[in-house]
């Protein structure tokens, strides 16, 4: 059986859900980070996925993949500085005591 | 033949894909999640690659499993307790957080499945003249906003870890 | 001409005090003496005024039936037109002759009297407002200026009773006068309107001319009815029964304020108003008789309060509900010309009796009981003679004003019904022998205090000379009237009858004698005890002097109805407002203490719920696609 679009997608929905799985049930916040990165490939196999196995006639599902890598990128970077200064300020990065914004 | 081989190397690169995926939720060490994360992203270069996307599966090991890596870790160093390795802990809310995982994955699934997909396919022979060109013609604009997103994001997290009064 | 003059600007009679107002409270409050001038300058000018619109009424023949009017338009409001004006006929001439001269004697009365208070500026401002008040009252044209200028006599009264406001009682005092002659004139308010909303006109003209009419078309019921509303507010404000409350307590106030309150401004009011409203009343046999009544009561229930009172100016408050009532005896018995002539008369010699009993408390530092005084008749000889011309004006002796006043009453009451003449004969005893007590006590006989005798001294002379001039005016106003025909000359339909029913004015005259004579055999030569009278009476006595118990029982009532229907409301406003409003906000209290719940502040919850919507949406999405085959 050939391999199409749907392995792909179900591939990346499953490395999605494991992602979602850290960000949910990490106290780290650095493990949460790293869930993060793992949703933010899976987005990126989609792209690429339908990119390759739909009727197109350019790359810009790759070009897409581009940008979302570059935010991905950005978006660690801010994480980890986040990640630090709460370390600094209160010596923990257990999100579970982050709950400044209790109701 | 060919088509077998291909085939073997999907299922291949997804299986490692989710095992160090897996890995990097279900680890207890820091340390290890964010060496399995690194090479779950190297697999996930290689899927690329097999997609036919190779500058962005050069992309991908450049980036991904060298900076976001390097990032990671330098993360992990900096947040280190003074006692034992990093510890990666749970929550309490392990268990329904698993539920709701499975939901999702399931309700995900059923909408792949179900949805009815036009064959075809686009394969480029030279993706990186072909993004090139994309990217400094019709995608110029949203070129320089990512460029600019990256410096902001960079002079936001050098305060960030600078703090208040260290200017 | 000068009296052609005062009667185009008849206007200016109420404007030129209401200016004194203005300047005084202004500019000028701190400065007495300058304040006190303008205050006597204008009442003088439109004293002067006053006279000149009486002469032009006599020169020009101006009569009840054919009066002067000046009319401009203040406001219409829709279909209804309201006018401001003045209104000039015998009537109005002879009170404005009465508010201007008392009010002007009382000013400078008060010159004298309140030499030294700090609020010196400021009395006369209310002073002058006050005799504004009651000026533009009488001119009124329409029930609605009227009513206007009751309300701002009402509130001057409330004012100057008040005037010592650092005194709980005088604020006590203000307050119960402001909130008994408004139950009054809420009455007057509802007759008001109803004459509006009924005839479409407030005008006494106009309403001179239709509600004839009206009754012989569609009988006296709505009258009836319109006709007490009216009287009620006359009540509040004349201090009939059961509304006299306020009047005795208005003592509290400066005495010159109770001397014009008494005798010239507030509580004739209500009297003028009968008056000026007689084509209405006089329509209507039975709300006379209630008007007949009502008076004749009260007259003799005031005089019976004021055979045990101790307080000079009490005595003198009871005296004059008492006199009211033969005014509103009068009034329903028929006799607008007995009791206007007894209006003016006993604003004469009531104001006069006032000031004397203030020159009197003045000299006795503000010693108000009659028992601590005596035999005053040496040191001060002029405020003793004033104050018996005064006592025996309003004894009813010949030739003093009282005696011809009354006399009329009687004989009017008497040609309409024996047991009101008998009643207000009976009064008119009661009345010789309390205010001679008042003077025998005061007086004659020893002295109560020597040190207090001692102090005791003459008044200055800008108390005494108002006293002159009203003694004078107490002794001659009567006469006057009678000699040259008070009634024929104001012409209140009836004619004056000249001629004196001899039986009534002997009857009168000697039963006034005997208990001028009782009095003294009591408290001059102690002939007979008092004490032992006292004692025989027994609770008559006790009744009196507790005035029936009349503040008590209307405290009971107010505790009972008053506290009763406020404990239901509170009970409403508790348990069925609050609870509602207190559920309401005991729900979304609830609610958001629920949803703050939610809000816990951990942010993998909130992503957690987040997904969870993901789910459902999708999952909805898929089923809407899938099984209800719908297309998106």
């Amino acid at each position: 059986m050939t391999i199409g679009l749907n392995h792909c997608l179900l591939l990346a929905a499953m490395l999605f859900a494991i992602g979602l799985y850290g960000v949910l049930s990490k106290r780290n916040i650095i493990a949460i980070l790293m869930g993060v990165e793992l949703m933010l490939n899976a987005v990126n196999i989609n792209f690429v996925a339908f990119n390759r196995f739909t009727p197109v006639s350019d790359l810009t599902g790759q070009l897409m993949t581009v940008f979302a890598i570059t935010v991905g990128v950005a978006e660690v970077a801010i994480g980890v500085a986040l990640a630090y200064r709460i370390y600094n300020d209160r010596q923990t990065i257990n999100v579970d005591e982050l709950d400044n914004m209790k109701g | 033949m060919n088509e077998m081989l291909s085939t073997l190397v999907f299922y291949v690169v997804a299986m490692a894909i989710l095992a160090t995926g897996m890995g990097v939720v279900m680890s207890n060490n820091l340390v290890h999640s964010a060496l399995l994360m690194t090479a779950c992203f190297i697999s996930v270069g290689i899927l690329f690659i097999w997609l036919n996307a190779d500058f962005l599966g050069a992309m991908e090991f450049m980036l991904y499993s060298g900076g976001v890596a390097i990032l990671v870790v330098m993360g992990v160093m900096l947040t280190k307790r003074q006692d034992g390795p990093p510890g990666n802990p749970f929550n309490h809310r392990k268990i329904s957080a698993i539920g709701l995982v499975v939901l999702f994955a399931l309700v995900m699934g059923t909408v792949i499945v179900s949805t009815p997909v036009s064959s075809g396919g686009y394969i480029s022979l030279d993706t990186v003249d072909a993004l090139a060109g994309m990217m400094l013609n019709t995608y110029i604009l949203p070129f320089e906003i990512a460029a600019t997103l990256l410096l902001a994001a960079l002079l936001g997290a050098i305060i960030l870890a600078k703090g208040d009064g260290e200017a | 001409m000068f009296y052609e003059f005062a009667l185009e600007h008849a206007w200016l009679i109420p404007l030129l005090p209401a200016i004194a107002f203005v300047v005084i409270g202004m500019l000028t409050r701190s400065y007495g003496k300058l304040s006190a001038l303008i205050a006597v300058a204008m009442s003088t000018i439109s004293f002067l005024l006053s006279t000149g619109v009486t002469y032009a009424v006599i020169n020009n023949g101006i009569s009840v039936e054919a009066p002067f009017v000046q009319k401009l338009s203040w406001m219409h409001i829709g279909s209804v037109d309201i006018t401001m004006g003045v209104l000039i006929d015998p009537l109005t001439a002879m009170m404005l002759i009465v508010v201007s001269t008392v009010s002007l004697l009382v000013q400078i009365y008060s010159c004298g009297y309140m030499k030294g208070d700090p609020g010196y500026g400021r009395f006369f401002a209310f002073l002058s407002l006050f005799a504004a008040s009651m000026l533009g009252l009488v001119l009124a044209v329409n029930f609605l200026q009227m009513y206007v200028f009751w309300e701002l006599v009402g509130l001057c009264s409330y004012l100057l009773i008040g005037f010592y406001y650092y005194k709980i009682s005088a604020r006590e005092a203000a307050k119960k006068a402001f909130m008994t002659t408004r139950v009054g004139d809420f009455g007057l308010l509802l007759g008001i309107l109803l004459l509006q909303i009924n005839f479409g006109t407030l005008d006494f003209m106009a309403l001179k001319e239709i509600i004839p009419a009206h009754i012989l078309s569609a009988g006296t019921g709505l009258m009836t009815l319109i006709a007490l509303l009216l009287f009620v507010g006359p009540i509040g404000k004349s201090g009939q029964f059961p509304l006299h409350v306020w009047l005795p307590d208005a003592m509290e106030g400066p005495t010159p304020v109770s001397a014009l309150i008494h005798a010239a401004t507030m509580v004739v009011a209500g009297v003028y108003l009968v008056g000026r409203a007689f084509f209405l009343f006089q329509e209507i046999p039975c709300v006379m008789n209630v008007i007949a009544w009502v008076g004749g009561f009260t007259a003799f229930f005031a005089a019976s309060i004021a055979f045990t009172q101790t307080a000079i100016k009490r005595i003198l408050a009871y005296s004059t509900i008492s006199q009211l009532g033969y005014m509103m005896l009068a009034l329903g018995v028929g006799s607008l010309t007995a009791s206007f002539f007894h209006l003016m008369t006993h604003a004469f010699f009531k104001a006069l009796l006032f000031l004397c009993a203030g020159a009197v408390m003045h000299a006795m530092a503000d010693e108000a009981n009659i028992f601590k005084m005596g035999g005053l008749k040496n040191k001060m000889p002029i405020t003793f003679v004033t104050m018996t011309i005064g006592v025996l004006a309003i004894a009813g002796i010949p030739p003093f004003a009282g005696f011809f006043s009354k006399d009329e009453i009687l004989g009017a009451a008497a040609a309409v019904s024996t047991p009101l003449y008998l009643l207000a004969t009976l009064t008119a005893f009661m009345t010789a022998f309390y205010m001679a007590r008042l003077l025998f006590v005061t007086f004659f006989g020893e002295p109560a205090s020597e040190e207090s005798y001692e102090h005791a001294h003459e008044a200055s002379w800008f108390m005494l000379v108002p006293l002159m001039v009203l003694a004078a005016l107490a002794v001659v106003s009567g006469l006057w009237g009678h000699m040259f025909g008070f009634g024929e000359w104001v012409r209140f339909g009836a004619a004056h009858e000249a001629g004196i029913d001899m039986f009534i004015a002997v009857s009168s005259t000697i039963l006034s004698l005997v208990a001028f004579g009782v009095a003294w055999n009591i408290y001059v030569t102690k002939k007979w005890s008092s004490d032992t009278i006292a004692e025989k009476c027994g609770i008559l006595y006790k009744l009196s002097y507790n005035k029936f118990y009349i503040d008590e029982i209307y405290a009971a009532l107010i505790k009972v109805f008053v506290d009763g229907v406020a404990k239901v409301f509170y009970w409403i406003d508790i348990y069925v407002v609050d609870g509602i409003i207190n559920g309401l906000a005991g729900l979304v209290g609830g609610i958001s203490n629920l949803l703050s719940k939610a809000e816990d502040g951990q942010a993998q919850h909130y992503a957690g719920f987040f997904v969870c919507g993901v789910v459902i949406l999708v999952a909805y999405s898929l089923y809407y696609l899938a099984v209800l085959g719908g297309a998106l």
